[in-house]
């Protein structure tokens, strides 16, 4: 998957000019985190967050403080240097950054036009899809050992069922030799597939019995 | 209240015919085994039954789609199309297609509707259809099992004939997804499901966050159980979570879902309680559809895949609840029916109401399960405990 099918084009954009107080009434109306901070030809100059606005606030704490700060222009507590994205990057690249970077929204930029935003939430909402978790199934963990072709031989023996796999994902186990194959089956009864799978040697991380504790 | 004057069984062989395979686990030889239990107790007396009915097409249309009702009339009578298994479910490994599938469902349909006549027309206060409770069943798609969804259409049909308040509550160990999402919009219908946790048990949803949507904002209440769940932790969310949205949301009828899944024996889910739970859930359903619905209360079927040791008894409790006959439970089950069925079960029937103690290991995690149990209900009942935001008040 890429930005483009993922990001929202949808966003907010505001002069540099405009000051704090403004900033921070527009964020509260528009129910959003993060301002595009433009100049008078509408170029991207900066990305301010409701932390920043936050951060340049007075104290509630304190009311003899003047608001003087209030009315500063954004330009004075905006980031210049924008991390951006291009509509044809990588979802995981831009999680990635995001990730590194510890930032919230990602403007994404094609000839050096802001043509949408990418958020947290964007990505929490794909991760959604990606699980197959808005649609009945059930789930089973398969320990593997992590070398090739283990999928494929997994996803064989669910396919003599004739059972429609709604999303798989795998992730490191706990010891570097082995890995976790998680599906997501349309079925009500995968006690057959489970049987099957088990058969072949491989280890069923869930279902599990009661007896056996797989938390710790 | 009279001995077994107040509460009517509905029942027709036809229901039987709901039969996906030989193998398949949604196995209606339960209604029989339940039955002949009842009829041998001497509990269940012709004068008691009621013979189900066929739901009618327009019936079935209160709640599902034309175009899977009519895919699912063609399956019935031979035809198929490999689409059909993605755009409407049926032909599935779950939902199997088989000859009269049509009709066999659309008895299931009728006699919930049969149970709904009885207590809006006939004068009866209690009405038991152990057929009914396919609550997977959506829109336009068979599910898990269910092809058309008794429970949904039966509320819909309270609504539109006797604009009554339904309260749906379902201890079915799986998620009452269909007639959760059937209703999710609708402020005069809370359904409240208490369920093993969708993390990895089928259908995956029923999370506690489920609470219902713009005007039916808080009139859906999930409590997904930890897998491994025992009877006390089980019991307490139970009391907890139907009083108290009992109390406040005032139904008018009482619709309450019998999967019996959530038993330790169970093959298809992963908790660990017994009997125990299935004495009190009718006792409870029954107290409050008096104290709220001058005694409305109808009771459906569902899950149960444990057909010898579970199903026959928890299911006869319910009747015998509706019907005030528990002091039949102080004895044994008849050996006549217990020498009649052990011939045919691969394992031991039971001989008491209750399981013995220690039918399962001992759970290392469970107070942790405990604990998280309780926090689930919290979270559940979240919105009726804050007074400025109850779900059901007129300033809401």
């Amino acid at each position: 998957m890429i930005v483009r099918q993922l990001m929202k084009t949808d966003f907010n954009k505001v002069h540099q000019s405009t000051t704090i107080a403004e900033a921070i009434a527009l964020l509260e109306a528009a129910r959003v985190r993060h301002l595009i901070v433009t100049d008078e030809k509408e170029n991207m100059v900066g990305i301010v967050s409701d932390r920043d606005l936050r951060d340049a606030s007075p104290s509630t704490l304190n009311n003899k403080e003047s608001a003087y700060s209030m009315e500063k222009p954004l330009s004075s507590v905006m980031t210049h240097d924008v991390i951006t994205a291009h509509p044809d990057d990588l979802v995981e690249e831009i999680a990635t950054l995001m990730t590194q970077q510890r930032i919230g929204c990602v403007p994404v930029q094609l000839h050096d036009e802001i043509i949408g935003v990418v958020r947290d939430k964007d990505i929490l909402r794909m991760l959604v899809k990606l699980m197959g978790a808005d649609q009945p199934t059930s789930r089973i963990e398969v320990q593997v050992p992590n070398v090739s072709g283990m999928l494929a031989e997994v996803s064989a023996i669910i396919q003599n069922f004739e059972i429609n796999v709604q999303s798989v994902f795998m992730y490191p186990a706990k010891r570097n030799d082995k890995k976790m194959l998680v599906f997501r089956l349309q079925t009500m009864d995968p006690r057959k597939v489970i049987d099957e799978v088990r058969d072949h040697g491989y280890e069923i991380h869930w279902p599990i019995g009661p007896e056996m504790n797989r938390y710790e | 209240m009279s001995k077994g004057k107040d509460a009517v069984f509905i029942y027709s062989d036809e229901q039987q015919s709901y039969k996906f395979s030989n193998d398949h686990p949604f196995n209606q030889d339960r209604l029989k085994m339940t039955r002949e239990l009842l009829h041998t107790l001497g509990a269940l007396q012709k004068s008691d039954e009621l013979s189900a009915r066929i739901a009618k097409e327009n019936e079935l249309s209160l709640i599902h789609n034309q175009d899977f009702i009519d895919a699912v009339k063609k399956a019935s009578h031979g035809t198929f199309h490999s689409s059909m298994q993605t755009t409407f479910g049926i032909g599935t490994d779950d939902t199997p297609i088989f000859p009269g599938m049509h009709e066999a469902a659309s008895w299931l349909v009728g006699g919930t509707l049969k149970a709904v006549e009885a207590v809006f027309e006939e004068g009866y206060l209690h009405a038991l259809n152990l057929g009914g409770g396919l609550h997977h069943g959506f829109r336009g798609r068979a599910s898990g099992f269910c092809i058309y969804n008794d429970s949904s259409i039966a509320i819909q049909y309270l609504r539109k004939y006797y604009d009554a308040k339904v309260m749906y509550i379902d201890t079915d160990a799986h998620h009452g997804d269909g007639v959760q999402w059937a209703f999710y919009n609708d402020p005069n219908v809370c359904t409240v499901s208490l369920h093993e946790s969708g993390r990895f048990l089928f259908p995956g949803t029923g999370y506690v966050n489920e609470r219902g949507h713009s005007e039916g904002y808080g009139t859906a209440v999930n409590v997904p159980f930890e897998a491994f769940t025992e009877d006390q932790s089980w019991l307490d969310a139970y009391y907890t979570v139907i009083k108290e949205v009992a109390a406040q949301f005032k139904p008018d009828v009482i619709l309450s879902q019998n999967g019996v899944d959530a038993h330790y024996y169970d093959p298809l889910t992963h908790l660990c309680t017994t009997m125990n739970i299935y004495h009190h859930i009718p006792t409870l359903a029954h107290e409050l559809a008096h104290k709220y619905c001058n005694g409305r209360w109808i009771a459906v079927g569902g899950g149960g895949y444990d057909i010898w040791r579970v199903v026959p008894r928890a299911w006869s409790i319910i009747w015998l609840e509706m019907t005030d006959q528990r002091h039949l439970l102080n004895q044994s089950l008849p050996t006549e029916w217990l020498d009649r069925w052990q011939q045919a079960a691969p394992v031991t029937l039971p001989k008491q109401w209750y399981d013995e103690e220690n039918i399962y290991p001992s759970i290392p995690r469970k107070r942790e399960i405990e604990e998280k149990n309780n926090r689930t209900v919290e979270k559940a009942l979240r919105p009726f405990r804050d007074k400025k935001k109850r779900p059901f008040s007129p300033n809401y």
